[in-house]
């Protein structure tokens, strides 16, 4: 399958902070939740992508095309939503959203007007009115009108009733249906991973720890429970992360087979992503 | 470039519209004032290019910049589209400034002095020096970049009051009159059609060179 969004080698350091050889791949007609907890490097991958902060090293390619080389066409190809919106606040929704269209060859007035009867934004109301949730969804209307074929969503979900936030997730879901346009989709909601995504990426202090399918992981990934025994350091290995406490030991496995063989006795859950972004946050740590 | 000149007249119509009534009104009248050749184009020019900026700080304010280098446009042609803005904007109202300062009743220069080639000569060159060095500060620190460039300048003015006993005023007088006597000395070397063309070329090839530099900036700019 082709890849929407390929990722290579990507490297930027900040001072106390460093994107570390991010690679990645978000495949057509797929959706991928970039994960990890707050200050792991999200919203700075999305920046690069869309060359707002400069890489120091590293390739990003949008459909195959070189995001500097080849950045108008690469912008064209994609919507996008900032994690806290900003734009000129004293002007009405209509002016922002006629200063945007020209921009886009692609762009549907019809779907966007739709949209905003949808989201219950009215178009005379300006930026400044709205609250964030709104400003979210305005701007979710605005990426989703010009048929962007790589929607990218840094924390699109922040300030969203549920109501609105499991309505967004289906909208994701149904713009991949015809298998050419894809998602990313940063957050440290885990929930809104295991409704959505396909593919998983994990990051953790600017490294990716685990990308894989959903699917994988959950068939590969599990929590051990148990009592001191899995502390033993020669079957310890097995673990990714250990975490003890007073009612007895938890582990992160992605050997469930092997696990299973070494510790008969212990319970064995499946994990799901915020497990595995706990353990090895606190395993990095602690480990 | 039309879609970013679009954007800003959209985005700050209104606010462009009030400044653009009321702010040549301010000039004229000021400049009217003004019965000094030299001073005249010293002064005007600067409130002419204060206005671009004035513009760009709503976005800066805003924060909105994030936005707009989202969409389908490169940092050069969005530097482009500014500067070619700025130069619109700074001409209107340099031609709107001096129309009213030379039909305000009682203005102490003549309009044949005001609208003469070394008054428009020497006001776009003092335009395009203030412009070409305001642009990179404001590229790189925003709007803190004007009031770095303030700050320079009264410090300037500060020390050569000090030093003024010691350098002696001519100097002083020298300085403000470096603009206002290439252009005459031009002039009188070449003529006024090849003066006007060499000063033209001169403010060009300076202009170019500050959007190269802002452009360098622009390019390291992160949000």
């Amino acid at each position: 399958m082709a890849a929407a969004l390929e990722i290579s080698g990507l490297r930027k350091s900040y001072k106390g902070f460093a994107l570390k050889d991010v690679s990645f791949a978000v495949p057509e007609g797929s959706i991928m939740g970039l994960v990890g907890p707050n200050g792991a490097g999200k919203t700075t991958i999305v920046k690069l992508i869309l060359n707002l902060v400069r890489r120091q090293a590293g390739a990003i390619k949008v459909f195959g095309l070189d995001n500097l080389a080849d950045e108008k066409a690469v912008k064209n190809r994609i919507g996008f939503v900032h994690e806290t919106p900003a734009l000129v606040e004293d002007v009405p929704l209509r002016d922002i959203a006629s200063v945007v269209a020209p921009f886009y060859p692609c762009w549907n007035p019809a779907l966007f007007q739709a949209m905003l009867r949808e989201f219950e934004l009215p178009a005379g109301k300006k930026f400044k009115a709205l609250s964030h949730g709104m400003k979210m969804k305005f701007s979710l209307a605005l990426a989703l009108s010009h048929d962007a074929d790589l929607l990218i969503l840094d924390e699109p979900t922040s300030g969203l009733d549920p109501v609105f936030r499991r309505e967004l997730l289906d909208r994701l879901a149904g713009v991949i249906q015809d298998g050419r346009k894809a998602v990313l989709f940063s957050t440290h909601v885990t929930s809104d991973l295991e409704r959505t995504a396909d593919y998983v990426t994990l990051l953790l202090d600017g490294e990716v720890v685990l990308s894989a399918p959903r699917d994988d992981i959950r068939d590969k990934w599990a929590v051990v429970k148990g009592g001191p025994e899995l502390l033993d350091p020669v079957r310890r290995p097995l673990f990714r992360a250990v975490r003890e406490s007073p009612y007895g030991v938890e582990a992160l496995t992605g050997d469930i087979p092997a696990s299973r063989a070494a510790f008969p006795s212990a319970v064995f859950d499946r994990a799901s992503i915020e497990d595995i972004m706990v353990f090895l946050h606190s395993g990095a740590s602690h480990d | 470039m039309i879609k970013l000149f679009r954007k800003d007249f959209i985005l700050h119509k209104k606010f462009a519209l009030g400044v653009g009534l009321v702010y040549p009104l301010y000039i004229g009248y000021m400049g009217s004032r003004i019965g000094h050749t030299t001073l005249l184009p010293v002064l005007c020019a600067f409130l002419y290019v204060i206005v671009p900026f004035v513009l760009f700080g709503r976005e800066d304010k805003f924060k909105a910049e994030t936005f707009t280098l989202s969409l389908p446009v490169t940092r050069r042609e969005y530097l482009r589209a500014r500067f070619l803005l700025s130069w619109i904007l700074m001409l209107l109202m340099f031609a709107a400034g001096s129309l009213l300062m030379a039909v305000v009743p009682g203005a102490k220069l003549p309009a044949a002095t005001v609208f003469g080639p070394r008054m428009v000569l020497s006001s776009l060159a003092f335009i395009a020096v203030y412009f070409g060095l305001l642009m990179p500060l404001f590229v790189r620190f925003g709007q803190a970049g004007l009031l770095v460039f303030l700050v320079v300048l009264q410090i300037t003015g500060v020390l050569l009051m000090v030093f003024r006993s010691s350098v002696g005023i001519g100097l002083i007088k020298t300085l403000f009159r470096l603009v206002p006597n290439a252009v005459a000395e031009i002039q009188a070397a070449f003529g006024p059609a090849p003066a006007v063309f060499a000063v033209l070329s001169l403010l060009a090839l300076f202009s170019y060179g500050s959007f190269s530099l802002s452009l360098a900036l622009f390019r390291r700019k992160e949000y």
